[in-house]
This record gives structure tokens, C-alpha cells and sequence, in this order.
């Protein structure tokens, strides 16, 4: 216990000797929460620009455009006649996708013959792709169903059948929902294994209590700005809190705790600070592509969907999903924890080289 | 020397490997059938031929639906009403109730419109002379891929990443043996330039050709426009990198300093979420970094084969950085210079 409490000191006075190990436990972890509260604080995606090619000109193409930018997720940013102009608008940036009304669109609508309108998307970005896709698919079908009405054509006979859709634990589709929880706790996640590989990866360290004395700082530290994080999270970026709280808190103190582990891992087979210091900040930034969170792992290789367990990130963010936005049940939470404090025996392994 | 000539390919090679794939198939939902009807196992035949959706459970009822829903063995529910087969006789409209999971976006997606395109198509049987027929083409990634959406600007990022990593912990060793005395800023500017420059240029080479082509990116470039993008966006890279390396006194800061930094220089160049998601200020701010233009420049030139003309603003601010951060490396390295020196330099060098 004395061993701990002058490792500890000791440990306290280096942190705010080293310029580096300062900034990396305090103003580091402090911007970039702040960047992600400023990266979420405009709520949902609006207004993206699309051009219109007008080829018609006509009363009704006027009536289909007014439609469309009435839409919350579009702006019509151009509205042209040329098709090749409208394209190069994309290729430019200034557009993500095009609208085509041909030019005898009105013509055919008055004589009662179907009529196309066809719809260019970019697809190099498939985030804007989805939005535009769905939200002009919707302006036509109901234009389209508003003119058929007109001709007293049953509702019935328009669209036999009709669906009602059911969103579940997120019924605004809000994507910081998601998104802000994982990027937050990953910036958690790296200065966790930054500084507790900053604090151990020194020659002259012996025995237990005097490493326990020299991580115990940054231990808490991380806490503090793990639990600042919550904070952030359910309170000021708006998150739900659909499960139980304290689990959710638990999990988080675990997840710090497991990091650190993993840190002293690394240290303990490489025996060097910069390659412990490369190797661990790579591991963190990769565990994000395997949380399966934007890219599932079930589209994954098997080989890569098994690795993806090696990452304690995955368990943690399971977690939050099911206690924060899901409220499942505790088993599969508690069960998800016992996953992550294995990670917690690695240093044991390596425990001779440390 | 492991940043630099390593971590690039390693990094390339995992991120790809995740996303190799593509496109997202085969997701697991549920259907509840109350109808029992021809028509209603019409609906289900057609909604188990979607590439999109598997059809793993037939639950009795909705409780034991959403039980299966939290277990995430599945990912959306299809429910047919007792009358859905009734209704679409006697001419009247039939409901099917979808229910998505929008827990996990890319499942969300694929399951709602797996189920739409289905019963667009059962209504189009019906109503054969519709007022607007519409349809959608994807005019550059046509499966939509997801390696192919992101891993252009992770590639470019990486690039800038590694620089950033890399002249900063080689800028750490030169404090710590004050090597910065002997040569003057311009020199040692120019010098490390032409070294990196040389290097990467590899690297470069290396991703945008053969590792492109592994992993089947898009690659609708000229070969003249690619490059407009990727030389100024490597020279402004290395210069900032420079720049900032002569704030790291030692080698590890370089590492602690930049590598968090990945994931907001990634979603500051808007190609994963865009740039409309988030504040504009954020955005402008962001253009300080070389990757938040050369990144969409260059997926417009790769991905949507973009002359140089269209990318012109993108090519002219990164000739802009150039400037802006050789002027900075040069004053960056002059400060870090003591004022006098007696010392030989070989005796710092390593032995």
C-alpha cells in the first residue's frame, strides 16, 4: 500500500512535469469531446443540394418541383435544361444528385399516358445517396398518386397494397444517436492507452503495487472524463437513456480499465515506448471498423468477423446501444462485461517482461 | 520508420479487408403471417428472393417477434394482416406492417428497402398504367459498396496521417540531438521534402494502383487529374507535417499528438457523413487541413472521373497550402535553430 500511494505521487508530479503527458491527460481528451459536441450540435442532414433538369418547362414539371423542395432532406441548388450541365454539377461537388423531367412530361400526364421521371444519383457517397433516394422516390409516388386521384382512379387500385412503417429505438433516424457514443468513446479509448502507455512503458518499474501506483492516475483521470462523456452524451447531445443507467456507468469504468490492461499488454511484449505507442494507438484506431457499427461484421469475412471479438470496443458499444438506445434486458449487457474483463488478465500474462 | 513505410500498407490493408465485401446482403428478419393465404405466401416468396433479406424465423406472434428483435437474431418484422388477402380481392387496400431496427443504419436500410421493393412491385402488377413512372439510376457506385464509398478518403487520410506521425517523431530525434542547428531552414525544408516526397511517392503509387485494384475500386481518373490532386496534397501534407514537427521535443509526442486526430480529419472532409451534417464554420475551419480538399477532389476525379477543371478550386487551395505551410516549415525550423553552435554535428549522429 505505501509502494502504491509513492508510486502514485511520484506518477502525479511526472504528469505535470511532461509537457506531452499534460496535454495528452487533460487538454487532448478536453478538444476533442468539444469536437464532437461542436461535429453533432446541427441536427440531422438538411438541405442537401440536388439540380433539377427541367426539360419540360411545363405548368405541372413547376407543380413536381415545388414538390420537391418542400422536401426537408433536399434544396434544389440549380435547375437547368441540360442534361450534361446537370451531370457536370455533380462531378464539380456542387450537386449530389440529378432529377429528370423529359419533355413531354406534361403532354403525356394531359393525354393519360404514363410518364418517367428519372432520378441520377451520385452513389459515391451512400450516406447522401439514401437520404435523397427515399425522400424523391416519396415526392413522385405521391405526385403521381395525386394526378391518378384526379382521373378517379380508386386509392385502391393506385396502391393495392399499402405499408406501414415502424421504426424502432430510433424512430427519427437520428444518426449522432449512434455515432456520437462511438466517436466519443473511441477518443476515451486512445487516450486511455496513450497515457497508460506513456506512464509504464519506463525502465526501472518494480514490483505490483509500484505499476498499480503509476497507472492509478491516468485511471482516474480517464474515469473523469469517461463519465464527462455521459454527460455530453444524455444530456447535452439529447441520446436516449431507454436501459438502466448504472450499468451503463459500470460498463464505461470497465472499458477504461480494460484499455489500460491492454495497454500494459503492448508495453509488456515490446518492451518500447514508441512501438508500444504506434501499435496501441493503430489497435484503437482500428477498432472502430470492426465494432460493426456503420459496416455490419455479418458482411464480413468470417476470418475478420472473428477478429472484430478481439476488440473490447465492440462488446462496449453493444452495450451502449442495447442499454442506451435499445433498453434490453440486463443478461445480455452483464454477459457482454464478463466478455470485456477477460481483457482485464492480459498483463498477467506478460506480467515478467513488464 | 515503421510509420512511415509500414503503417501505410498495414493500415490500407485491414481497413479494405473489413469493407472488402461491399455491399451488405442476406440480412435476417422475421415474418408473421396471419393471412394464411395465396397472396400472402406470394408476399413471402418474393420477399425471400430479395438479395437483401433472409427470411430466419417464422414467429406466431409479435411478442415473440420482438424478443428475436432485441437477441439481434433479427433485424426487421414483416406483418401480414389476417384481411391482407381478403382486402386485395374485394379491391380494397391492403396494410403490411414493416417494423426496422434503426439501432445499426446500414441494416435499417437494407431490410426497409428490401421490403418496399417488394411491394412496389406487387403494386405495380396491379396498376399497370400509372400516372409517373419512376426510376432511379446510381450514376458511379452502382452496387453502392461500402469499401468503395469510404475507402478512397481512408486511404488519403492515412497518407496525410502517417506524414503527420511519422516527420513528427523523426522532428522529435532531431530536437532531442539538435540536429536543426547545422543546416539552414531551407535546406533542411527542401531536404526532408524530396526524402518523404520520394517516399511516398511509392506509397502513393503503390495504394492508387495495385491495392485500387485488389480491392476493385473505382478508377475513372485520368491519369493527369489524378495526379493535379495527389502531388500538391502530398507537398502540403509533408510541409505541414514539418512545420508542425519542430513543436515535438521528443518522439512519442508526435504520436500522442496526432494520431486521435485521424477520425475528426476524416469527418472533417465530409466524406462519410457531408458536409451538410455538421456546422458550417466546422467545415471552413477544416480546410486548413490539406486532406479536407484533396480528399473529395479526389473521389470526384477517382470515383466520378472528374477532369481537372471540375476539381480546379480543390487543386488551387492545396497550391495555396503549399505556400502557406512552406512558409511555415521554413519560419518553424528557423525558431527552432539555437543562435550559435560549437558543436559537430556528425557527434549527434547516431552511431
Amino acid at each position: 500500500m505505501h509502494q502504491i500511494i509513492k508510486a502514485f505521487n511520484l506518477e502525479l508530479r511526472r504528469i505535470f512535469q511532461s509537457r506531452i503527458y499534460t496535454l495528452t491527460l487533460f487538454l487532448f481528451p478536453a478538444i476533442s469531446l468539444l469536437f464532437f459536441l461542436c461535429y453533432f450540435s446541427k441536427s440531422g442532414i438538411r438541405e442537401l443540394p440536388i439540380v433539377v433538369i427541367d426539360q419540360s418547362k411545363s405548368n405541372l414539371s413547376e407543380k413536381l418541383i415545388e414538390m420537391i423542395s418542400a422536401t426537408a432532406s433536399v434544396k434544389i441548388a440549380y435547375n437547368t435544361s441540360n442534361y450534361n450541365e446537370g451531370i457536370s454539377l455533380i462531378r464539380r461537388g456542387k450537386a449530389y444528385a440529378a432529377v429528370v423531367i423529359p419533355p413531354q412530361f406534361e403532354h403525356d400526364i394531359l393525354s393519360a399516358r404514363p410518364t418517367e421521371v428519372m432520378m441520377y444519383n451520385s452513389g459515391a457517397n451512400i450516406s447522401t445517396n439514401g437520404f435523397i433516394e427515399k425522400d424523391i422516390q416519396s415526392v413522385v409516388t405521391t405526385f403521381s398518386a395525386g394526378i391518378e386521384l384526379q382521373r378517379a382512379t380508386p386509392l385502391a387500385k393506385i396502391m393495392p397494397v399499402r405499408f406501414e412503417k415502424h421504426i424502432l429505438f430510433n424512430p427519427y433516424l437520428d444518426y449522432a444517436y449512434y455515432l456520437a457514443p462511438c466517436f466519443m468513446a473511441m477518443m476515451i479509448m486512445i487516450f486511455t492507452m496513450l497515457s497508460t502507455t506513456f506512464a509504464v512503458a519506463q525502465r526501472g518499474i518494480e514490483g505490483v503495487d509500484y505499476l498499480l501506483g503509476k497507472v492509478l492516475p491516468t485511471t482516474f483521470i480517464m474515469w473523469f472524463y469517461a463519465l464527462v462523456m455521459l454527460l455530453l452524451l444524455f444530456v447535452v447531445i439529447g441520446v436516449p437513456l431507454n436501459g438502466n443507467r448504472w450499468l451503463l456507468i459500470l460498463a464505461t469504468l470497465l472499458f477504461v480499465a480494460v484499455y489500460q490492461a491492454i495497454a500494459l499488454f503492448f508495453v509488456g511484449i515490446t518492451r518500447n515506448r514508441e512501438l508500444s505507442l504506434s501499435l496501441g494507438g493503430g489497435y484503437s484506431v482500428l477498432a472502430f471498423t470492426f465494432s460493426g457499427l456503420t459496416f455490419p461484421t455479418m458482411a464480413m469475412f468470417p476470418i475478420l468477423k472473428a477478429a472484430s471479438y478481439l476488440f473490447p470496443f465492440t462488446y462496449y458499444m453493444d452495450i451502449v446501444i442495447d442499454q442506451a438506445i435499445r433498453g434490453s434486458a440486463y443478461e445480455d449487457t452483464l454477459l457482454k462485461m464478463g466478455c470485456m474483463s477477460i481483457f482485464l488478465l492480459l498483463p498477467f500474462t506478460i506480467y515478467r517482461r513488464l | 520508420m515503421l510509420i512511415i513505410f509500414l503503417a501505410p500498407l498495414i493500415y490500407s490493408l485491414l481497413y479494405s479487408a473489413g469493407y472488402a465485401k461491399q455491399v451488405l446482403h442476406k440480412v435476417p428478419i422475421a415474418v408473421i403471417d396471419n393471412s394464411h393465404s395465396h397472396n400472402s405466401r406470394q408476399l413471402i416468396s418474393m420477399l425471400s428472393a430479395s438479395p437483401y433479406l433472409q427470411l430466419s424465423y417464422n414467429p406466431t406472434d409479435m411478442v415473440e417477434a420482438k424478443e428475436l428483435l432485441l437477441n439481434r437474431e433479427i433485424f426487421g418484422i414483416v406483418y401480414i394482416p389476417n384481411n391482407y388477402s381478403k382486402a386485395l380481392i374485394e379491391g380494397k387496400q391492403a396494410v403490411v406492417s414493416i417494423y426496422c431496427d434503426a439501432s445499426y443504419f446500414l441494416m435499417y436500410r437494407q431490410v426497409f428497402q428490401g421490403v418496399v421493393s417488394v411491394i412496389s412491385t406487387i403494386n405495380r402488377r396491379y396498376n399497370t398504367n400509372p400516372a409517373i413512372i419512376y426510376q432511379s439510376h446510381t450514376l458511379f457506385n452502382a452496387s453502392l459498396g461500402y469499401g468503395t464509398f469510404i475507402m478512397p478518403a481512408i486511404l488519403l487520410v492515412i497518407l496525410q496521417q502517417t506524414l503527420l506521425m511519422g516527420i513528427g517523431v523523426v522532428g522529435g530525434v532531431w530536437y532531442k540531438r539538435a540536429l536543426y542547428s547545422h543546416f539552414s531552414p531551407i535546406t533542411t525544408a527542401t531536404a526532408k521534402c524530396i526524402v518523404y516526397g520520394a517516399i511516398y511517392a511509392v506509397t502513393a503509387s503503390y495504394l492508387l494502383t495495385l491495392h485500387y485494384h485488389i480491392f476493385g475500386y473505382p478508377t475513372n481518373g485520368t491519369f493527369a487529374a489524378i495526379i493535379s490532386v495527389i502531388v500538391p496534397y502530398i507537398l502540403s501534407a509533408i510541409l505541414l507535417a514539418i512545420a508542425l514537427s519542430t513543436l515535438f521535443k521528443r518522439p512519442e509526442a508526435a504520436i500522442m499528438s496526432i494520431i486521435w486526430t485521424s477520425i475528426p480529419t476524416l469527418l472533417l472532409s465530409g466524406a462519410s457523413l457531408p458536409t451538410e451534417a455538421f456546422p458550417e464554420w466546422l467545415h471552413i475551419i477544416g480546410k486548413v487541413l490539406p486532406s479536407s480538399s484533396a480528399v473529395p477532389a479526389f473521389i470526384r476525379v477517382q470515383t466520378m472521373g472528374a477532369t481537372i477543371t471540375e476539381v480546379s478550386t480543390e487543386i488551387v487551395w492545396l497550391w495555396c497550402l503549399v505556400v502557406i505551410y512552406g512558409g511555415c516549415a521554413i519560419v518553424a525550423i528557423k525558431k527552432r535553430m539555437p543562435r550559435r553552435t560549437t558543436k559537430s554535428w556528425t557527434s549527434n549522429l547516431p552511431s
